[in-house]
């Protein structure tokens, strides 16, 4: 396993582009760099923008010119070294010959790290600035929060706008009357925008108001035991009407590829992959050989064609790498009234943080909850006051074995839930744990079949769980299947 | 005749050199032909983007942007390649990418989205002779 991952990560540092720019990113450092920043800033107030390109025009006709001249060097290096000449900027000889020069002029290419050395700030910043004349809607469904599941992990994510959670099956434990409605603070502001930006400068200018989100759900219905934490209470699924809310804030960290602090990877290091593979794919010659067929001439530009594309999936794979791998923090604060029964109120506070490891989402959630207890009556009301640690880590398996472009995810979890100062209570009360895993097995149509198995302390939370034996739960949904047989799929 | 003869020996000098599912891509490889003094445009669309495309027509970027896009293409005599570069890492993305002669009706040339499950990458060309 060590040694696959190490072979990946050489790949990676080979013929990746961003891999090759975080490097750079830490070579940099120190007095050399400050020695050189010098100098270039009074060879620059000496020798003024003769050197230096300035519109975005410019700069990419200099990427260009050097990108052209690079590739016909290298390509003439490696087509010598594997025995074909290079007639009308394409090669000439025996396919595996072909490919393995191709494979050499691009690897060479590659590692030419001073491209990137010419996209100055003010070219990047005008790419994220420039205006859009139409606009592709946000997205118009999301998780909703469910008072019925917080004690289960959750993304540290926020909402991207305003969304209304669609999937009213998975908004509460109960029965499927809630509506939940998800906003962001960003929607009180952007309305007031009358230009329109590109997506990720709209992002960048309102990056304050995209810390916070909240969440309001109505006409929910709700198990007791969901709102105390505890399912030890004789009528502990008892269903009670409620409203909850929250609002979330995001308090460390973006893991949103649109932030600004991914730019110098997403547009800068990002775009000179793009325009590398268009402009190379563009120089590929197709003027037919001496008794060769038009389509035979095709042959070089397929070749390099299928090469490109196998270095633009890496590099991609290596900028989402990078973004899952980075930590993220919120907080979120939550309440869930209810709304026929007086007095009894729950009040939460959240920490969720994520982060990435290889192939794996880690995502843990510590949350502090009181609640009004008045199952004694109102005038004999009590406080619960609970913590709760749950997390869970997630593998992204056979990435595209089942189905093209997707994975087999299996997740790991548990909780623990800490009643505090139980015995001031004037009910008896333990403290729970359980442990799950699951499996979320990709199929064709875009669904998706969840098998999961529970082990609790608390067999009276397995109520929800398909099939129950002693403390053991286990949890199934087959019914994506249907979309197997369903018209398009 | 003699026409029908010179498509089957070019059909079979390309199957025998070829591997078959390159001679497949090959056949399908767009051709756009400008005549001359008309005006090739290139019009690509997008979605959510933060990976910028590019579009090059013979080592040359006519397009490099993040957002939707409608350029000329300097065409030149003979057969040179027009390619296409898009990269995407944020939710609901898409792209169409197409061309137009002389202001006419749009040809699509890819069209791709998250939505049809496509990869969240790719490279295309077009043959366009002047």
């Amino acid at each position: 396993m060590s040694m696959t991952s190490g072979v990946f990560l050489t790949i990676q540092k080979r013929t990746n582009p961003v891999a090759v720019f975080l490097s750079r990113q830490k070579d940099t450092r120190g007095l050399l760099t400050l020695v050189v920043c010098v100098c270039a800033l009074l060879l620059g107030s000496v020798s003024p923008a003769a050197a230096q390109p300035r519109t975005r025009a410019q700069v990419d006709a200099a990427v260009d010119e050097r990108l052209r001249a690079l590739w016909e060097k290298f390509l003439a290096e490696a087509a010598r070294e594997a025995g074909v000449t290079v007639v009308n900027r394409r090669l000439s000889g025996a396919r595996d010959a072909k490919v393995a020069a191709y494979t050499k002029a691009l690897d060479r290419l590659q590692n030419d790290a001073d491209l990137l050395d010419l996209f100055t700030p003010q070219y990047v910043q005008a790419l994220v600035d420039e205006r859009v004349e139409s606009r592709v809607p946000a997205s118009v469904n999301a998780t909703a929060t469910n008072p019925a599941t917080a004690g289960l992990p959750e993304r540290s994510g926020a909402t991207s706008l305003l969304a209304l959670a669609a999937d009213l099956a998975s908004l509460a434990a109960a029965d499927k009357s809630a509506v939940s409605f998800n906003i962001s603070a960003l929607a009180f502001v952007s309305l007031k925008d009358t230009e329109l930006y590109s997506e990720i400068a709209n992002y960048q200018r309102h990056s304050f108001a995209r810390r916070f989100t909240g969440t309001f759900v109505f006409g929910a219905k709700i198990p007791e035991n969901e709102i105390t934490g505890y399912s030890g209470f004789p009528d502990f699924d008892r269903v009670l009407d409620a409203f909850a809310w929250d609002v979330k804030v995001r308090v460390w960290g973006d893991k949103d590829p649109r932030s600004a602090r991914w730019t110098p990877i997403t547009v800068r290091a990002g775009g000179l992959l793009t325009q590398k593979t268009a402009v190379i794919m563009s120089l590929i010659g197709t003027t037919p050989g001496p008794g060769e067929a038009p389509e035979q001439a095709l042959e070089d530009a397929l070749i390099v064609q299928t090469l490109l594309t196998k270095r633009l999936g890496e590099g991609v794979a290596a900028i989402k790498a990078r973004l899952a791998r980075s930590p993220q923090l919120s907080v979120k604060f939550a309440g869930t009234h209810l709304t026929k029964e007086a007095g009894s109120n729950k009040y939460s506070g959240t920490a969720m943080f994520d982060i990435g490891a290889g192939p794996v989402d880690i995502t843990a959630n510590a949350q502090y909850a009181i609640t009004d207890d008045i199952r004694q009556g109102v005038e004999q009301l009590f406080q619960t006051k609970i913590w709760t640690l749950s997390g869970q880590v997630t593998s992204h398996l056979a990435p595209g074995v089942i189905v093209s472009g997707r994975t087999l995810d299996w997740t790991i979890g548990g909780s623990y839930a800490m009643f505090v100062d139980t015995a001031s209570l004037p009910v008896p009360i333990k403290n729970t744990w359980k442990i799950f895993t699951g499996v979320d097995v990709p199929i064709g149509g875009g669904g998706r079949i969840p098998v999961s198995i529970v082990y609790t302390t608390d067999p009276n939370a397995l109520t929800k769980e398909n099939y129950v034996r002693g403390q053991i739960g286990l949890s199934y949904d087959f019914s994506a299947l249907k979309q197997l047989f369903s018209p398009g799929s | 005749m003699a026409k029908k003869a010179r498509r089957r020996t070019r059909a079979a000098t390309t199957r025998a050199t070829m591997p078959a599912d390159e001679a497949a891509r090959a056949a399908a490889v767009p051709v756009i032909l400008v005549p001359a003094g008309s005006l090739l445009e290139v019009v690509v669309v997008v979605g959510p983007m933060v990976i910028p495309y590019t579009v090059a027509y013979d080592g040359r970027t006519v397009i490099k942007s993040l957002v939707d896009r409608a350029e000329p293409v300097a065409v030149k005599s003979g057969s040179f390649l027009l390619a296409w570069s898009f990269a995407h890492a944020v939710k609901e993305w898409s792209h169409n990418i197409g061309f137009s002669i002389d202001g006419g009706p749009i040809q699509v040339l890819e069209k791709r989205s998250e939505a049809k499950k496509d990869p969240d990458h790719s490279v295309g060309f077009a043959l366009v002779q002047g």
